[in-house]
């Protein structure tokens, strides 16, 4: 059975993707991590897709509040205050 | 202090996206930690960091003190570039896989006691990847060889033929 | 690995900041979210590329938003709602009110419940106003009314919605499986099946933030609610933990967990088109 030396591979990149975003990496892994992109296109791509992911995630489509429920919490609003401290 | 920096094309931070100006200070935001200061290699880190794109660039670099030594980088609070290492390129990235190739050869060779099965996989990636990969894949056999003192050795034999190709001082 | 060039890796994905009608109290200026790094002495040009920020000036901007949000601008809003200024009530309520239509459908399913849920907490929120004490955020206090008043609710309406638990069952799942990458020789662990080309086309579509959505959508429940909470309404980790009372390492957990699910929904999806 062959087994290389303990290194960082494309399974556990994979795996740290979050924390590595997260800046919750320490100083070495995070090191590790980006010499292996330097040279691991496959990896690049993978996060470049999450990023692309959480770009789409994060793409908010504008609900502006109606102006009927908007109403609806100004009443609630002015019952509120009216019914004292 | 002096010292390299890989950039993307058009002096684009690999990880950070920041485009460099040339012979301009660079400061960290302020009251950064440490791990948001500016990365740089020593000589002996630059075979780390070799990337794969064909249109890298290679920089020399002036650190502000404080300097920050880790394992595989040096890291400060403030940097410029001050020119590009105009040796790096793809001619010298494809030197750097033909000796790539060559080595892995030689280590193979060398190899008593490793299966030729195994050297064989490293020989192949050093035929087909990039210099980088290669140059990592370099490393693995050497310490599958003769441990961590010949993964380290076969590193810093990386380090000299570019610090001597690419006429680093 | 000739190919592509070598692509800039990632930007951590920040909700735009939702423009507030303001009444005369209160001007865009003090109370905006700030969405730009501070300068410093950073003589920084934005990122070249139209990628958004990278994952350290991801962290700048997340540490910005949060100190504006504690800031005095938080006590001078409070300060003129418990005045009866509805300027201040609408600005909030502008400022928060499609989050938490989203936030409440997580747990009562249907929008319409979901609206009448938040109707029912701003009445919490006011009814509550004297007690609130600053000790949280006003907008992790305000959705805590939310998110119980929600839970209550769909408890009441029985929709079996396991609360905030771990217990995913899927407790040994990995980010890509297994049959992706290399299960022999000296590269065991490296890619065999490399990710899938996404053309920019595709990117660039509707298309991918419908997919998205659709996959947070599929999630466990308790990564839907990680990960609508961080990466779709952009609420720092600090913020999420406080809501759902999970420790920051659970919590990234989760997120890593309800991220991986999503790339690889989407990465099928995409896989399954037939192009032209």
């Amino acid at each position: 059975m062959t087994s290389a030396p303990p290194h960082l591979t494309c399974q556990h990149l994979v795996e740290l993707v979050t924390e590595y975003l997260e800046g919750k990496l320490s100083h070495d892994d995070r090191s590790r991590l980006e010499q292996h992109l330097c040279f691991c296109d496959s990896c690049v791509k993978y996060l470049e897709q999450m990023r692309q992911v959480l770009r789409a995630t994060g793409r908010l489509t504008e609900e502006s509040i109606t102006p009927e429920a908007q109403e609806k919490l100004l009443d609630v609003f002015r019952k509120w205050k009216a019914g004292g401290a | 202090m002096i010292a390299w920096k890989f950039l993307e094309a058009g002096r684009v931070g690999p990880f950070s996206g920041f485009r460099w100006p040339v012979d301009e200070w660079v400061s960290a935001p302020e009251g950064a930690g440490e791990d948001r200061w500016i990365h740089a290699c020593r000589p002996s880190d630059l075979p780390y960091w070799v990337p794969a794109s064909p249109t890298a660039e290679l920089w020399r670099v002036e650190l502000d003190a404080p300097v920050v030594a880790h394992r595989w980088q040096v890291a400060s609070p403030r940097a410029r570039l001050l020119e590009p290492v105009v040796a790096w390129g793809p001619a010298v990235e494809r030197e750097l896989r033909r000796e790539c190739s060559a080595q892995a050869r030689r280590l193979a060779a060398g190899a008593s006691g490793v299966e030729p099965a195994v050297t064989a996989q490293y020989v192949q990636t050093a035929d087909t990847w990039n210099a980088g990969c290669g140059m990592f894949a370099l490393a693995q056999l050497a310490r599958t060889i003769g441990g961590d003192a010949a993964g380290d050795a076969e590193r810093a034999r990386q380090a000299r033929w570019l610090a001597e190709r690419l006429e680093l001082e | 690995m000739e190919g592509p060039l070598h692509s800039p890796i990632l930007a951590l994905a920040l909700s735009p900041s939702l423009a507030c009608p303001l009444g005369a109290m209160f001007t865009a200026a003090s109370l905006e979210r700030r969405t730009r790094p501070p300068s410093g002495r950073c003589s920084a040009q934005p990122p070249a590329k139209d990628r958004g920020p990278r994952f350290s000036e991801a962290w700048v901007e997340l540490g910005s938003e949060a100190a504006g949000e504690r800031a005095g601008a938080t006590s001078a809003l409070l300060e003129a709602l418990r005045a009866g200024d509805e300027s201040a009530f609408l600005h909030l309520v502008n400022r928060h009110q499609a989050s938490m239509i989203r936030v409440a459908t997580l747990y009562v399913g249907s929008r319409a419940a979901a609206e009448e849920v938040v109707q029912e907490a701003w009445v919490g929120v006011l009814k509550g106003l004297h007690l609130f004490e600053g000790r949280s955020s006003l907008k992790s206090w305000i959705f805590r009314i939310l998110v119980n008043t929600a839970k209550a609710r769909g408890i009441r309406e029985a929709r079996s919605v396991p609360l905030s638990s771990l217990a995913s069952g899927d407790e040994d799942e990995a980010a890509v499986p297994a049959e992706r990458f290399q299960e022999h020789g000296v590269w065991t662990g490296h890619w065999s099946q490399p990710p899938s080309e996404w053309s920019d086309d595709q990117v660039a579509s509707a298309e991918l933030v419908a997919l998205a959505r659709e996959g947070i959508e599929q999630l466990p429940p308790a990564q839907r609610e990680v990960m609508t909470l961080r990466d779709v309404e952009g609420w720092e980790a600090h913020d999420v933990c406080e809501l759902l009372e999970v420790s920051e390492a659970n919590q990234r957990v989760l997120l890593h967990r309800a991220r991986s699910k999503v790339r690889a929904y989407v990465e099928e999806r995409l896989g399954k088109e037939v192009r032209p």
